[in-house]
């Protein structure tokens, strides 16, 4: 049976708390804060404090928070930072090789086509 | 590692794709915001600390090789940044009496939109002795230096994994276990002082 002193069982509070003792020592400490009455105070203290962080309300950004933000980037960078808006959707470029190959092969049917009916004119 | 939609919206970002800006804005303003609001104590501080992370974000998006999530890499930049304006505020507690006021006159004109004309003359004890805790955790929070202000609001208020702290602070989950014991023993020390001195 492990008995603890009050720095051994002040050092076990965050790991208790946050359920991250062995079985042993959860024992150990919770025998000592039923007999100190020095560490039950103290750890009633940790225990709300603790509690009290992780109940904070989260601060949202204020409203104009994304306004003011292109603002600066604009402002720092004579609004050169990002690339010039693309109007509509943006076509790959995959589609864009296909369809000049498409206009290329187009245009060689055509001369193609087109040169032997010249010949054949008189 | 990253989702496909983080993969998605870095790639865009690198493409200087003002959209995705926003997207990130969007996504992330309040986590940062909050993060760095409880660090510093104070809105504008808050505010234009917020706003330096994005901007750093956009220019140094390139150097992000994507082997920790992207929220990480931000709350990193987010805590860097903190710390160091805070080392150039020379540690200077931002809990300003008129910030606290304002903050309590906020909530509980809040509260007494929803609940009613009773309510705001009444002054509900609960919502006030809510709010003084709030405003003594704050204080609390800010007493402690900003190596320890950053454990406690990463895991105590920001609830994040050890392995995630560790990402962002570069430290080892041991060294951030010992060190966040120590300042939540700080703040108890200091609530305990605060309590019984009222
Ligand atoms: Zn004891």
């Amino acid at each position: 049976m492990v008995v603890l002193d009050h720095v051994q069982a002040t050092e076990m509070f965050s790991a208790y708390w946050e359920k991250d003792l062995p079985a042993d020592q959860i024992r150990a400490l919770e025998e000592h804060l039923q007999s100190c009455v020095v560490c039950k105070k103290e750890y009633q203290t940790f225990e709300r404090t603790v509690g009290a962080l992780s109940g904070l309300h989260k601060m949202a950004a204020p409203a104009e928070f994304s306004d003011d933000l292109r603002g600066r980037i604009y402002k720092r960078s004579r609004g050169r930072f990002f690339s010039p808006k693309r109007t509509g959707a943006r076509v790959p470029w995959e589609v864009i090789s296909i369809v000049m190959l498409g206009v290329i092969l187009a245009i060689y049917v055509v001369l193609t086509l087109g040169e032997p009916q010249k010949l054949h004119l008189p | 590692m990253m989702s496909l939609k983080e993969h998605l919206l870095v790639r865009r970002l690198r493409e200087r794709d003002e959209q995705a800006f926003k997207e990130a804005v969007r996504l992330y303003q309040h986590k940062v915001y909050n993060l760095v609001y409880r660090m510093v104590g104070n809105r504008e501080e808050a505010e234009d600390v917020a706003q330096e992370v994005f901007v750093t974000v956009l220019k140094s998006i390139d150097t992000f090789r994507g082997d920790s999530k992207f929220s990480t890499w931000l709350y990193r930049i987010a805590a860097n940044h903190t710390k160091n304006r805070m080392k150039y505020l020379g540690r200077r507690a931002y809990n300003s009496t008129s910030e606290l006021t304002d903050a309590t006159e906020r909530e509980a004109q809040g509260k007494s939109d929803t609940a009613g004309f009773k309510t705001q003359i009444a002054a509900p004890d609960a919502v006030l002795e809510g709010l003084q805790m709030e405003q003594l955790v704050q204080e609390a929070i800010a007493s402690l230096d900003e190596e320890h202000r950053v454990l406690v609001v990463l895991r105590d208020i920001e609830s994040l994994s050890y392995e995630e702290i560790g990402a962002i602070t570069g430290l080892n989950e041991g060294t951030v276990k010992s060190r966040l014991h120590r300042a939540r023993m700080a703040l108890k020390d200091y609530m305990a002082k605060r309590i019984e001195g009222d």
